[in-house]
């Protein structure tokens, strides 16, 4: 798709392009991109938000050593040694880092942020409840500390109306990549796993009207194609973070055939089914949105009934044969709630789950693509 | 089979007729056997204070906390659990307002008895990784003990569950797999970690706020589940009742710290702290008294000058003590440091209050403290309590898979070491678990650490 290669070629160049407008001036952003950052209050306010989503490499891991103990979450932890390492040009561009604190995890990467780089560090509570009244006011007040934090970067008040506009552009991205993604849900799906992916990271920092204009032109371009000849079995991917650069699984999956046609991650995927409403105060919509209408994380009170429910429903109206719960090393809620899904899964929809487990080692390539591929086999088997 | 037991452990001969066949059906369910009381005869030979009647009845009230929790609900209590750490005077007040309810946190409790004292928490940590927390993935022990033992059987099913969240994210997600499994109601305290330490000592009232909330929230379910107001005026009672045994753990604390010799052992102390922590209705009920008796005895030594380790030993501070196994802490004062206080005693929990209403005060206070706030608060409490301590080095090595603990550490040393001049030993290590840890192991890297302060403090002391 010619739409998918010059989004990807700007993607490419947007690092160089960014550094050049922070040294004309422009304010840089960055956040971690658990989905609790409502980016359409950066973008009113004049500066650029970047979500840092890279992951994938080992590097970076192990450079975190000589900052954090081990036992936490691999992209968590990750996060400082891009940052130190001094290899990513996104990881050295933000005058502000964002944090949503959702679960110790995350809290690590605002720490060692904090306790090891120069860079000013934001971090708003995220109440691990979506029905309180008061957890929704907790996150309302974060949302406005944010707000005046970047009012105060660019020293320029966020108007509503300015505000709403962007939540507008968010609201049509979101759409955009739905109407992309919910393709996949044919019979023999257009779009690959790996691609829809690509495409959902691209959205963290590419322009985005450049952005908006692609994804209008790749929904366009999907119409015309002819669907393949025979679609391999379809696999969701669930987990805790699908990161930029941690394509391993992804690769492995397609590469012998499976279409992953759904994923659900708390981090470094982004949620696009829910839209913030246009009515009312911008602030209590977006805090509506973020933090009320998105499938939770695992961390969440009640995450395990309400995540169960929406992803059996994913799984019956993808028509999933199979699921792979990808998480990652130390992430405790996930490894615990994977094992419980598996369970319900069995009971409840009676396909398979494989449940792996990364730490961004390249040694673990090859059993991983040993228990991929009998996974698929089994499936397949089953017819 | 277990008279000698139960004597160290402060049992009156009367106790011992009148307790006996409670502690029968409690050490059966446990499958306790005549090897293992020998071996807690040992245990407790070995590591704990003997001489000391005090310590004997904290050992005592653990023991009956213990059999209490498992026969709760055959004595047809309600039962609510809360986790570790709690909010203890929660769960003080709600042991304490009716015979009707049974009130604790479980983990310590397993801890306690069946870490330290019969040495045999390994299976029970072995069934947890047999019920969704499996080996390799660093679950925290406190929580696979507490859900094994609730799905297996050890402690009875609770009616409610209060897991708090203000330090451990992972206590909710723990009990909601009973919930999940049992339909048990979860009615959480939880907290956000966004402290932006702009009032440091005191919290950020929009914290604070937020656990009033939550705090409040609990005493509705409370009250939904278990069908007994949980009032201002509960917490109020259960507050003063606690207060009593705190200011008497106060004064030990300091005594104990500031003694040189230093006049009880840290493998001791630390059964005192798990109880203020807990606060099950025994440790209510019957730590003042015990806790008087030890305080008297200490100040005879302390009078006396003896203690447990020579004069003059080094001070350090031995961040998070031994929960299970006291062979750990044990290595520390075998190499000749004197461990003299932790986080329990930094003095932002002691600030006054500033509020009027007991809900206010209460989660003021639960949101004080450096691990309550940030890893560059707990930092700058270090340094407090390093400075107010007067302290010679700081042992970081406990219960590494408790998340909190990997974020701080290496900062803490270099930022202790730089502006301080305070060495600081800080391992990446869980010592509850004792199949992933040898207290042999962890003795080659305390011992070398205890010769270089042993020689800074000679050198210092020629001048």
């Amino acid at each position: 798709m010619e739409a998918m290669d010059r989004l990807m070629s700007h993607v490419r160049e947007r690092p160089v392009e960014l550094m050049r407008l922070k040294q004309e001036g422009a304010k840089i952003v960055g956040y971690v991109p658990n989905g609790y950052m409502p980016e359409e209050i950066a973008h009113a306010s004049g500066v650029i938000p970047v979500g840092l989503i890279r992951g994938g490499d080992h590097e970076p891991v192990a450079a975190s050593q000589a900052y954090l103990f081990r036992l936490l979450d691999t992209f968590c932890r990750s996060q400082i040694g891009y940052r130190t390492l001094g290899e990513e040009p996104l990881y050295q561009l933000p005058d502000l880092l964002v944090v949503p604190i959702t679960d110790r995890n995350v809290t690590a990467i605002a720490e060692s942020w904090q306790l090891y780089t120069d860079v000013e560090v934001l971090r708003f509570g995220v109440p691990r409840y979506t029905g309180a009244e008061h957890a929704f006011e907790y996150y309302v007040d974060g949302l406005r500390l944010l707000k005046r934090k970047l009012e105060e970067i660019t020293g320029a008040e966020i108007k509503d109306e300015r505000l709403q506009e962007e939540i507008e552009l968010s609201n049509s991205i979101r759409g955009l990549l739905e109407g992309i993604s919910f393709t996949r849900a044919s019979e023999r799906p257009l779009i690959s796993g790996r691609d829809f992916i690509r495409l959902n990271h691209a959205t963290y920092y590419a322009d985005r009207h450049i952005l908006v204009s692609a994804l209008e032109s790749i929904a366009s371009e999907l119409k015309k194609l002819e669907p393949p000849r025979r679609a391999g079995p379809k696999i969701m991917l669930v987990g805790s973070t699908m990161a930029d650069g941690d394509y391993k699984v992804v690769d492995i999956l397609e590469d012998i055939g499976a279409n992953i046609v759904i994923e659900e991650f708390s981090e470094g995927v982004r949620h696009y089914q829910q839209k913030v409403g246009s009515s009312g105060d911008p602030i209590r919509a977006l805090a509506d949105r973020y933090l009320r209408r998105r499938v939770p994380p695992a961390i969440f009170h009640g995450a395990v009934r309400d995540r169960f429910r929406y992803l059996l429903e994913l799984v019956k109206e993808f028509k999933v044969d199979g699921v792979v719960w990808y998480s990652l090393l130390y992430r405790d809620s996930y490894d615990r709630e994977g094992l419980l899904f598996h369970e319900e899964l069995k009971k409840k929809a009676g396909i398979p789950l494989l449940k792996l487990t990364s730490d961004y080692d390249i040694a673990e390539t090859g059993p991983m693509r040993t228990r991929i591929e009998t996974f698929i086999d089994i499936i397949r088997q089953r017819g | 089979m277990y008279s000698e037991l139960l004597e160290l452990c402060g049992f009156e001969p009367d106790e011992i007729e009148k307790e006996s066949p409670r502690i029968d059906k409690a050490l059966e369910i446990w499958q306790i056997t005549t090897e293992d009381v020998s071996r807690a005869e040992e245990r407790i030979k070995r590591f704990f204070d003997l001489e000391l009647t005090g310590m004997r009845k904290f050992r005592g009230i653990w023991l009956k906390e213990f059999v209490d929790l498992t026969l709760a609900k055959e004595e047809g209590k309600k039962i609510v659990y809360s986790s570790f750490p709690p909010v203890a005077q929660v769960t003080g007040s709600m042991a304490l307002m009716s015979e009707e309810v049974y009130c604790s946190v479980p983990e310590p409790m397993i801890m306690t008895v069946m870490g330290q004292y019969f040495g045999k928490l390994g299976p029970i940590l072995e069934k947890a990784e047999e019920f969704w927390m499996p080996p390799g993935q660093a679950h925290c022990p406190f929580l696979q003990a507490r859900l094994a033992s609730v799905l297996v059987g050890m402690v009875p099913m609770p009616d409610l569950l209060i897991p708090v969240g203000l330090t451990c994210d992972q206590a909710g997600k723990t009990d909601e797999i009973i919930e999940y499994l049992h339909g048990i109601p979860v009615a959480h305290i939880d907290g956000c970690s966004d402290e932006d330490g702009a009032r440091w000592p005191h919290a950020n009232p929009r914290r604070v706020q937020y656990l009033v909330q939550e705090l409040k929230n609990v005493a509705q379910v409370f009250r939904e589940v278990i069908g007994l107001e949980f009032t201002e005026e509960t917490m109020t009672r259960g507050m003063a009742e606690w207060g009593k045994l705190k200011s008497i753990f106060d004064a030990i604390s300091e005594l104990r710290g500031r003694s040189d010799p230093i006049p009880l052992s840290e493998k001791d102390w630390e059964n005192i702290c798990s109880a203020i922590v807990t606060c099950a209705g025994r440790t209510a009920r019957e730590g003042v008294t015990a806790a008087n008796i030890l305080l008297e005895e200490l100040r005879e030594r302390v009078r006396r000058g003896v203690g447990v380790l020579e004069k003059g030993a080094p001070r350090v501070i031995n961040l998070f003590p031994h929960a299970s196994d006291p062979a750990v802490t044990e290595v520390i004062e075998k190499a000749g440091l004197a461990s003299v206080t932790n986080f329990i005693s930094a003095s932002a929990r002691s600030l006054p209050d500033e509020h009027e209403s007991i809900w206010e005060q209460l989660a003021d206070r639960h949101m004080r403290g450096g691990q309550r706030c940030s890893g560059q608060l707990t930092i700058t409490e270090l340094k407090e309590l390093c400075h107010e301590w007067e302290i010679d080095g700081v042992i970081i090595a406990a219960l590494s898979k408790c998340r909190i603990y990997n974020t701080f550490p290496r900062k803490a040393k270099e930022v202790l070491e730089r502006e301080m001049d305070i060495p600081v030993l800080a391992l990446e290590q869980d010592s509850v678990d004792s199949r992933e840890y040898s207290a042999e192991r962890f003795r080659t890297r305390v011992e070398p650490f205890a010769e270089i302060l042993k020689d800074r403090k000679k050198r210092a002391l020629k001048g």
